[in-house]
């Protein structure tokens, strides 16, 4: 109890400042080159200025997005591994990642044929509102398929979810096939990620279902602790099982859902994040959940922040840089902390 | 095992489920679209000296031809022609474009063709910040590039002599085309077989860039059964029996030439294969519908209906 609290009070203050330097910093670096004096004089006289437009239309929302997307999707992967009580779950095994994927590329590819009569401007909402609906539609279908008499087996989920993901992609590759060379480029990028097009807009359909998400499946942290024990074990305890897996899985499902349909897929961010923390301070839900909120937030406004800069005037897709920077990043804690642990 | 069985059963049903739903929801979340495209404004001032930014290889062409070369500031990937603009900053994929970049190049004018704009996901925010967005309404004709100089005009100062050269010079070479293609009898089958890396052979169907170049070459696409690109498969290339394949160079480079050709099943059996008939044309130039396309369409032509023995 006094561990958790210690590491609590240590670690929560450093992340929160780290969020509030990450965005400072994401603030001041561009494509656009902004001084110190102009950014300033942008925030703090809102005028019609260029500049300021450039600060608070393009470069804001972006970062607000990216901070929104990388904690919804750091935390909703902490949940689901506490749920499947391994840490190498992800979202992406209870098949909302496939099924958004799956979604997104029938809408990318149909919208040559069946959907031409419709205006071009609206291919990209249907993406999103596809990749969405997909998401959430094939978690759906996991959850059903593992549940009966009101009791859902975790593992039968984990396979269900498995095969539901192959399944998925492999009707998503049916229709890669198919593409044409426009669309297939399309369906590349998209499953590489990206902020390219971020506005309010879409912060605005993004923050409430993150935040509250969030806020959803902080609050189940005592419960996936319990989980940690073994499911019995948790029963014994006092929490009513079956109501977690189901909410955990229904808040997994939207945020990562509203997540892939503005960003496309980000990959990394959901497994790795989580574990990062874990390897530093070990496994209590309580704290889990809330440091992976702010690391990821943190994670993807600095990766954002390169994506848009170092190849300018051009950008890389974020999903590339999420694993370019995450992976030998983890691989080195990795290895670290194998070594201490020989060494004790 | 009777519990497998029902697990089988629902996965198999919720598959199906998934496959109709996935079709149906695709096509129902768009029912609301139309309404916005009538939102594009009259406004007609005409720009001098814009700064121009161009989101597409064809209009890249069209304003070089027009004399607007040292009014363009930046391209997308797709602008390779002519060389001298491929020296300009390259703003990337359409799709990826970065927002702040674009505003740092402080154009006046971004350019994009209109079947471009489902992946230009910068339209509203630019136009907040008074660029004024053209986009370019594109068809596969050969007065692809005159038509698009004229809607060009409308936005942009071009200068009359040189709108009048390009129509001039695509009119000519259309003649040319026409009187070869009025003396053909009987029509060559096409074929356009379309690379894209290892093992991954498309052939053109109706509807594709390559068949109307084909078809403006007095010749007949030789694939008219299906829509778009399909993968090639042996038998759809003996049904096909094309006189003539046609590739794009770099598909054909990439095949290892001829010789790698023949290595595809299907393909030495043709008559385009026996006969020797094997066409390779830049890419851009054949199926962009530039200003050149009317004389990508002559030269066609005569490869197609010239015997090469």
């Amino acid at each position: 109890m006094t561990e958790f609290k210690t590491n609590q009070a240590i670690i929560i203050p450093i992340l929160v400042s780290l969020l509030v330097l990450s965005i400072i910093g994401a603030i001041f670096f561009g494509a656009y080159q902004l001084s110190a004096k102009e950014v300033i004089s942008a925030v703090f006289h809102n005028d019609n200025s260029a500049n300021c437009f450039l600060l608070l239309q393009i470069r804001l929302p972006r970062i607000v997005l990216s901070a929104l997307i990388g904690a919804g999707l750091a935390v909703s992967g902490a949940a689901i591994q506490g749920l499947f009580r391994n840490p190498l779950a992800d979202q992406t095994l209870i098949g909302v990642t496939s099924g958004a994927m799956l979604f997104a590329v029938l809408s990318i590819v149909l919208s040559g044929s069946i959907l031409a009569q419709f205006s071009e401007l609206f291919k990209q909402s249907t993406v999103a509102l596809a990749a969405f609906i997909g998401g959430l539609f094939t978690t759906y279908l996991v959850y059903f398929l593992s549940s009966s008499e009101g009791r859902t087996r975790v593992t039968t989920m984990l396979l269900a979810g498995i095969a539901i993901s192959a399944f998925a992609a492999a009707i998503s590759g049916i229709f890669i096939y198919l593409s044409d060379d426009e669309q297939l480029r399309d369906i590349t990028f998209w499953s590489l990620g990206s902020f390219s097009g971020a506005n309010w807009i879409q912060v605005l359909i993004v923050g409430p279902v993150v935040l509250l998400g969030t806020l959803g499946l902080v609050l189940h942290s005592k419960a996936l602790n319990a989980i940690l024990l073994g499911e019995k074990e948790a029963v014994y305890l006092g929490i009513d099982v079956e109501k977690v897996k189901s909410r955990v899985i229904l808040l997994t499902a939207l945020v990562v859902g509203v997540c892939i349909a503005m960003s496309g897929i980000i990959g990394f961010v959901g497994l790795v994040i989580p574990h990062l923390l874990r390897l530093i301070f070990g496994t209590d839900y309580r704290l889990l959940l809330k440091s992976s909120v702010l690391l990821g937030a943190i994670f993807l406004i600095v990766t954002d922040t390169l994506a848009r800069t170092i190849v300018a005037p051009s950008e890389l897709p974020i999903g590339i840089l999420t694993a370019m920077i995450g992976a030998p990043f983890f691989l080195w804690l990795l290895v670290k902390s194998q070594h201490q642990k020989l060494a004790i | 095992m009777s519990v497998n069985i029902s697990l089988t059963l629902k996965l198999f049903l919720c598959f199906l489920g998934l496959a109709a739903f996935g079709c149906q929801s695709s096509s129902s979340d768009s029912i609301t679209i139309n309404s916005e495209e009538a939102a594009t404004s009259e406004e007609q001032k005409v720009l001098k000296d814009a700064k121009i930014i161009s989101l597409s290889g064809f209009l890249s062409e069209v304003l070089y031809d027009l004399g607007l070369e040292e009014q363009i500031i930046a391209r997308d990937v797709t602008t390779t022609y002519p060389e001298s603009l491929a020296a300009l900053p390259n703003l990337g994929h359409i799709s990826q474009l970065n927002s702040e970049a674009i505003l740092a190049l402080q154009p006046d004018v971004v350019i994009l063709e209109e079947a471009q704009l489902g992946q230009f996901k910068q339209y509203e925010q630019l136009q907040k910040s008074n660029i004024t967005i053209i986009t370019v309404p594109t068809t596969h004709s050969l007065s692809n590039a005159i038509n698009a100089a004229e809607y060009l005009k409308q936005y942009v100062s071009i200068e009359q002599q040189k709108f009048v050269d390009l129509k001039k010079q695509i009119i000519a070479d259309s003649i040319e085309l026409e009187k070869g293609v009025a003396s053909i009898e009987e029509k060559a089958k096409v074929l356009f077989i379309y690379a894209r890396g290892a093992g991954r052979l498309m052939v053109a169907g109706t509807n594709t860039s390559a068949a109307a170049i084909i078809e403006k070459a007095g010749a007949q696409n030789a694939i008219s059964s299906f829509d778009n690109f399909k993968p090639l498969t042996p038998e759809a290339l003996i049904e096909a029996s094309p006189d003539v394949i046609l590739m794009f160079k770099s598909g054909l480079a990439g095949l290892d030439g001829k010789e790698g050709l023949e290595q595809i099943v299907g393909i030495p059996q043709t008559p385009a294969y026996q006969n020797n008939r094997i066409i390779a044309m830049d890419g851009h130039y054949l199926t962009a519908f530039g200003p050149r396309a009317s004389k990508a369409a002559l030269e066609l032509f005569n490869q197609v209906y010239t015997d090469p023995l």
